[in-house]
């Protein structure tokens, strides 16, 4: 068994709301939209571990949180630092071991070294590719920034290389080229290559395929797969889509208004869903297969995603969920495993 | 790709989208005749030129308030600025008791219908030792037959000195002069109008008037002879060597002001207008594009760190931008140029005034950009890539120079083109407002001929007026067709 890449525990993010002068001199308490309200997960070394929920969830929010590119309000995590970067990060700012908590205080040049250690992949590749900058300037920034490679020529190779390595052949045609010059497919490919040219060890992907079209997606995954093979990378997979966790993921955790509300295998989570809500989005699905239509119930979960500036007592999912009891209004449910590995938070399944 | 190569190729898709517009290729050609007079103009300009442009010795050769030469085919009687070098005159020498009396007659022909604006006779010799003191007197006869005897003279003493240096240009008891010439007139003659206009007497033909009450002056045409007498005291020496020297002399001269001057005519002061518009070229321009480069600096810059770092500092520069933007400029600015006037004493004053003027319309001047930089920040920052940049590791600063600044530059550059006729304008509209400098600025000429001056000296109103219109017309064409650059959606 691999050793555990990233441990998260009670990690929350609260934005808070802009208060009105009125709102400050009355008193009223500061209010916060808990976009990330205690959540834990472990990624495991070489893994793929998948956050799936609908829009405003929290996953997305979870993934800038690991690439570091908000604070956390709260919450502790042990990550496995690479092999590469261990040696420019001084001894006491690790835990234990190779662990170090990516959410505590880092001095700038920790903080510096884990940019090459943690890289983020966006939804957007029409958003995260600066329009007024060539593919090889593109690429070069990284370089520039962590000082890679000491000549113009030595970063051409380097970005010639990264280039062919997301499929993007052959990279002197590309380098010169700007974003609008080339294919949605061929700009993820670009996000992509910007994400490995520093060879990280984990990799956070913010929904890479859902902005691209059909066709391409499986093209993208697999090239995702194939890096992964070919560097040991670990994943951080942020999708809605069912479908493509069910393609990529090792594990899956379903996300639901800052919350995990179940996690588990791929293969439990989806066939045997247990959690209401899990059971609404796997039976949403399309089912090619017209016998299969039947298998799970559908259920009717009714109205829409509350907000998370305000969100509901007891048990996140009540007002929705076609099976609330009392106890859902009023207390949260706890983790429960209802088979090995397989757990979720559901009255339904939690001992009273 | 090099940074040079890359700024000229943006540079030169900019010309092209200039260049295909009208008002661009306008602005581009008028530019382009400002920026090449305005350097023609200070690579001739006197060093001193700021410094002489209100000392009135250096313009008293030209008449004042005269239009420019080619007035005369605008219907204005143009009678021609007359010089004699009286060096090379041979006059009648005469000797008598210790006296050397050099007369020179110089004849002068007034063939228009106008009265010259003044006469000036300028005298700079070194006189042999032994002369003891020298007259110099000056009659003129005019074509009537009427001799109007020591209308200039003056008397230098030699005692000490062999120096004579003399300007002579002032008429001593000029109605006396006009009242001995015309005996059978004296007594209707208007001593006061003589006093006032002495060179239509001395240029004029008088006449009674239609009901004998009066007298009426109309110019007279004709054979002027300007007797002008140098009497010498000496003590042994000869009427030849005085007379080399006088010849000999660094300036000997009579000049006959014209009522016309140069290209643009003359002021109150006699400053040729000409030599003041021409010069203020690269002052405007200066002037314009100092305050719009400073302002937009401290603009921009305050945007920057405003939008991207936001927190307590963007609460600091915004508020301080909206503070200064509650202050009415107008008032600051003539507090501030006032209290100048009236503490400050230095030589360099106008100067010292107008740094001051253009300090208080800078500070006052990078609020709105500041504001619109600021939110084209914001909303570039929260851009993707922006993240993504982050995500890798760059530093702010990297991060501001590579993907922010990038993008606000054209808007830089159309603020840029569109601040700098304000401050030329501002500048002007404060000297109108009566905060005068005294640097030689087209304001500065406007507000003299407020001043001084009448509608009927529309040579002096008008052309900087035109130029000022001119100058800013310039930018805000160059402003229009750069705002069709940075914004593809005024594009048609």
């Amino acid at each position: 068994m691999s050793e555990i890449k990233l441990k998260v525990t009670n990690l929350k993010k609260y934005f808070p709301i802009r208060r009105s002068v009125i709102d400050v001199l009355s008193g009223v308490p500061p209010r916060y939209v808990r976009a990330v309200d205690g959540i834990s997960f472990d990624v495991i070394e070489g893994e793929i571990f998948c956050l799936v929920g609908e829009s405003g969830c929290g996953k997305t929010t979870t993934g800038r949180l690991i690439a570091r590119l908000i604070e956390a309000t709260s919450g502790y995590s042990l990550y496995k630092v690479s092999r590469n970067i261990k040696d420019l990060i001084p001894r006491e700012v690790f835990i234990k071991e190779d662990y170090l908590n990516l959410f505590g205080k880092l001095p700038n040049a920790v903080d510096k070294s884990l940019r090459l250690d943690i890289q983020i992949i966006f939804q957007d590749p029409y958003g995260s590719l600066n329009p007024r900058m060539t593919i090889g300037s593109i690429l070069e920034e990284p370089l520039i920034v962590h000082s890679i490679g000491s000549t113009k020529e030595e970063r051409q190779e380097i970005i010639f290389r990264a280039l062919s390595e997301v499929k993007l052949n052959p990279p002197e045609e590309f380098v010169n080229r700007y974003p609008h010059m080339i294919s949605g497919g061929q700009r993820q490919r670009v996000a992509i290559a910007r994400a490995m040219i520093l060879n990280p060890s984990l990799v956070v992907a913010d929904e890479p395929v859902s902005m691209l079209d059909v066709s391409i997606r499986a093209e993208i995954l697999q090239l995702m797969l194939d890096l992964k093979k070919l560097r040991n990378l670990s994943y951080v997979f942020i999708t809605h889509d069912l479908a493509v966790a069910n393609y990529i993921c090792g594990r899956i955790a379903v996300m639901y208004l800052g919350k995990i509300v179940e996690t588990g295998p791929t293969d439990m989570v989806i066939n045997n869903p247990k959690h209401p809500y899990t059971i609404a989005l796997v039976s949403a699905v399309p089912e090619p297969d017209p016998s299969n239509r039947l298998r799970i119930r559908e259920v009717p979960i009714k109205g829409e995603i509350p907000s998370a500036a305000a969100i509901p007592k007891g048990c996140r999912l009540h007002p929705r969920c076609p099976y609330a009891m009392d106890i859902c209004k009023t207390k949260e449910p706890p983790m429960v495993e209802v088979e090995p590995q397989h757990q979720t938070a559901c009255w339904l399944y939690a001992k009273m | 790709m090099s940074l040079v190569s890359k700024i000229y190729d943006s540079w030169s898709w900019i010309r092209k989208e200039i260049l295909s517009q009208l008002s661009g290729k306008l602005a581009l050609a008028l530019l382009i005749v400002l920026i090449g007079i305005s350097i023609y103009a200070a690579l001739v300009m006197p060093p001193d030129y700021t410094g002489t442009w209100d000392v009135g010795s250096k313009w008293e050769d030209n008449p004042h308030n005269a239009p420019p030469e080619w007035a005369s085919y605008l219907g204005y009687t143009c009678v021609p600025q007359t010089y004699y070098d009286l060096r090379g005159f041979s006059p009648a020498l005469s000797e008598a008791g210790g006296r050397i009396i050099l007369t020179y007659n110089i004849t002068y022909n007034l063939e228009l219908k106008e009265y010259p604006r003044g006469i000036m006779i300028k005298v700079n010799v070194t006189v042999p030792q032994g002369v003891r003191n020298a007259r110099i007197r000056v009659d003129v006869i005019k074509p009537d037959g009427a001799r109007l005897s020591s209308l200039m003279s003056e008397y230098v003493d030699l005692t000490n000195t062999s120096e004579i240096v003399l300007k002579l240009y002032k008429l001593e008891r000029v109605d006396a002069v006009i009242m001995s010439a015309y005996r059978e007139l004296a007594s209707f003659l208007d001593l006061q109008d003589i006093n006032v206009r002495p060179m239509v007497y001395i240029f004029g033909n008088l006449s009674y008037s239609e009901d004998l009450k009066s007298v009426v002056v109309t110019p007279l045409t004709g054979r002027y002879v300007f007797v002008i007498v140098l009497d010498f005291r000496v003590l042994g020496i000869q009427a030849d060597t005085l007379l080399r020297y006088v010849q000999r002399s660094r300036e000997f001269s009579l000049l006959v002001k014209g009522t016309c001057y140069g290209l643009m005519g003359t002021d109150h002061m006699s400053r040729d207008l000409a030599q003041g518009l021409f010069f203020g070229f690269p002052i405007a321009l200066a002037i314009g594009l100092l305050v719009a480069l400073a302002s937009t600096a401290i603009g921009v810059t305050a945007g920057l760190i405003s939008g991207y770092y936001g927190g307590f500092i963007d609460e600091f520069i915004q508020r301080t931008v909206d503070v200064m933007g509650s202050i009415p400029l107008l008032p600051i600015l003539i507090l501030v140029a006032q209290s100048i006037a009236k503490t400050y004493t230095g030589t360099d004053k106008p100067i010292v005034m107008l740094a001051a003027i253009f300090a208080v319309l800078i500070v006052f001047s990078w609020g709105g950009l500041a504001i619109i930089v600021r939110s084209m920040t914001l909303s570039i920052k929260s851009e993707l890539y922006v993240e993504a940049a982050k995500a890798v590791g760059a530093s702010n600063l990297r991060i501001i120079s590579k993907h922010v600044l990038p993008q606000i530059v054209p808007y830089i550059a159309a603020s840029l083109v569109y601040s700098t006729p304000t401050a030329i304008l501002t500048e002007a509209g404060l000297s109108v407002l009566g905060i005068r400098h005294g640097f030689p600025t087209w304001g500065n000429i406007l507000a003299e001929a407020r001043l001084h001056g009448s509608i009927r000296q529309w040579w002096w109103i008008l052309p900087p007026g035109l130029l000022i219109a001119i100058v800013s017309l310039t930018f805000v064409l160059l402003g229009l067709a750069l705002e069709k650059v940075v914004e593809p959606k005024l594009r048609r």
